[in-house]
C-alpha cells in the first residue's frame, strides 16, 4: 500500500479519480445535466466532438492565433525591456503606456479592439497585450538584478554586444526571464480564449465555448473547457521540457576552493 | 608607464581613507600594496582601474589602459573557461598559461559554475595576465588557493609580468616576494 501511494503516477490518478467521483456526486445530487452534467456526459460529449474535424480545427487556429499573439509578445517585450534598460528616458516615455496596459481590464481591451480591428485578429491582439507588458518588466527588472560586479568586469574587460548578453545579460536574467515567459504564456492562453468567446471569431475555442452557453449545452461547455484546461497543461508542460532542453542548470561553486 | 598618484583624498562617510595621499608607480616595476583591513588597498586599485571615480586628486596619465583580477573571480558566467579567455589573448599564450596555472584542456570548455573557487581564480587571473594593458593590477591574487597553486600563481606573475608596471594586493608578504619589486604599506 505504501509503495502504491508513492508512485506519483497512482498517487495522480487516485486524485483524479476522487474528484471525478465528487463530480458524479455532485451531478446526481443537482440531478439536472443542463445545470451541471456528470462526468461520463462530459467524457462521452467530448469523444463524440472528438470525430468531428471541426473541433481539431478549432482547437489549432484558435493556438495558432493565440501562439502569434503570444510570439510578437515576447519579442516585443524582451526588445522593449532591453530598449528601457539602456535608454533610461526611453523608460520613463514608455513607463505610463506599461502601467495603462498593466491595469487596464482585458475585457476593454478586447471591446476596443472589436472597434478596431477585425474580429479574427482580436485574440492574437489580446495575446500579445497580456505578454507583452510582463516580459517587458520581466527583462528589464532582470537586468536590473545582473550582477554590478560583473557589469564591472565588463569594463575592464570589455565585450561587443552579442557576446556580452550570451556571456553576462542572458544567464544572469534567464530565471526571471523564463518565469515571465512562462506566466504569460497561461494567461495569454486564457485571454486568448476570453477574446474569442467575447468576439466570436470563426473555427476558435471560445466561439464554441459561447455557443454551447447560448444553446444551454452544458455538456459542450464542459467538455471545451476541459479541451482549453487539457491544452494549456500541455502547453506549460511543453515549454518547460523546450527550456530544460535549451538551458540545462549546472552545478555551482561557491564556496569551495582547490 | 608610470602612474603618478598626487593628492589623493577619499573619504566614505566619515571615515577618511586617503587624505591628500601620493606615490609613484613606476613603469616596469611590480609593487606589492600591504595594509590593514579597510586601510584602502582595494579602493587605490579600484581608482587606478578607473572603477571608482569619485575621488579628489590627480591620477597621471589621464589615459591609459589597466587589466585587473578581482579579488572575486568575476568571470562572465555564460562563457566557457576558454571564451572567457580568447577575446583577451592577442598573443595566443592562454592555452599554455592555463596549464601552467594548472587548469587541464579537459576544463577548457566548461563554464565558470563549473569550476571549484580555486580554479575559477586562476582562470580569471590568467584572464588578466593575458589581457595586453599599460598596468596590471592584482587584488587578493592568492586568495582562495591552496599552497602549491599559491606559489606556483606567484612564479606566473613574475614570469608573465616581469617589465610591466604592476600593482598587486596581499596579504601574503612570504609570495610577494617572489615577484615584487617595491612594498607599498597603507
Amino acid at each position: 500500500m505504501r509503495k502504491i501511494l508513492k508512485n506519483k503516477f497512482l498517487q495522480g490518478a487516485g486524485v483524479a479519480l476522487f474528484w471525478l467521483v465528487i463530480w458524479e456526486i455532485a451531478a446526481l445530487a443537482v440531478g439536472k445535466a443542463f445545470l451541471l452534467p456528470s462526468p461520463v456526459a462530459t467524457a462521452k460529449t467530448l469523444f463524440e466532438m472528438s470525430g468531428d474535424s471541426s473541433f481539431w480545427l478549432s482547437c489549432a487556429l484558435s493556438l495558432g492565433r493565440i501562439a502569434a499573439g503570444f510570439i510578437v509578445g515576447s519579442v516585443l517585450g524582451t526588445v522593449l525591456g532591453f530598449l528601457c534598460f539602456r535608454f533610461s528616458l526611453l523608460k520613463s516615455l514608455l513607463h505610463p503606456l506599461q502601467s495603462t496596459i498593466k491595469a487596464t481590464p482585458v475585457a476593454s481591451f478586447i471591446i476596443l479592439a472589436l472597434v478596431w480591428i477585425g474580429k479574427n485578429s482580436i485574440p492574437s491582439f489580446t495575446s500579445f497585450l497580456m505578454v507583452t507588458p510582463i516580459v517587458w518588466s520581466g527583462v528589464y527588472s532582470s537586468l536590473q538584478s545582473v550582477d554590478k560586479k560583473l557589469t564591472e568586469a565588463l569594463e575592464v574587460f570589455p565585450l561587443p554586444l552579442g557576446k556580452r548578453i550570451k556571456y553576462i545579460y542572458f544567464p544572469s536574467m534567464k530565471k526571471k526571464y523564463i518565469a515571465a515567459l512562462e506566466t504569460s504564456l497561461g494567461l495569454a492562453w486564457k485571454a486568448g480564449i476570453a477574446a474569442e468567446v467575447l468576439c466570436v471569431p470563426k473555427n476558435a475555442m471560445g466561439t464554441e465555448l459561447y455557443y454551447s452557453k447560448i444553446y444551454i449545452e452544458t455538456e459542450k461547455l464542459f467538455a471545451w473547457t476541459f479541451c482549453v484546461i487539457v491544452i494549456s497543461i500541455l502547453l506549460e508542460f511543453a515549454m518547460k521540457k523546450l527550456f530544460v532542453r535549451l538551458f540545462p542548470e549546472s552545478g555551482g561553486n561557491d564556496g569551495h576552493t582547490d | 608607464m608610470d602612474i603618478q598618484i598626487n593628492d589623493l583624498s577619499k573619504s566614505f562617510g566619515d571615515k577618511v581613507i586617503f587624505k591628500d595621499f601620493s606615490f609613484r608607480f613606476e613603469d616596469g616595476v611590480t609593487t606589492v600594496i600591504s595594509g590593514e583591513s579597510g586601510c584602502g588597498k582595494t579602493t587605490l586599485l579600484r581608482i587606478i582601474a578607473g572603477l571608482d571615480r569619485d575621488y579628489k586628486g590627480k591620477i597621471s596619465p589621464d589615459k591609459f589602459t589597466v587589466s585587473v583580477a578581482f579579488q572575486e573571480p568575476r568571470l562572465f558566467p555564460g562563457a566557457t573557461v576558454w571564451e572567457n579567455l580568447a577575446p583577451f589573448d592577442k598573443n595566443g599564450r592562454a592555452e599554455e598559461l592555463l596549464i601552467k596555472l594548472g587548469i587541464g584542456k579537459e576544463s577548457f570548455d566548461i563554464l565558470p559554475d563549473e569550476l571549484s573557487g580555486g580554479m575559477a581564480r586562476r582562470v580569471s587571473l590568467a584572464r588578466a595576465i593575458l589581457k595586453d594593458a599599460d598596468v596590471y593590477l592584482f587584488d587578493e591574487p592568492f586568495a582562495g588557493l591552496d599552497a602549491e597553486n599559491a606559489e606556483n600563481t606567484a612564479k606566473i606573475i613574475k614570469e608573465y609580468c616581469e617589465g610591466k608596471t604592476c600593482i598587486a594586493v596581499t596579504h601574503n608578504k612570504e609570495l610577494a616576494e617572489v615577484f615584487a619589486h617595491k612594498f607599498l604599506y597603507l
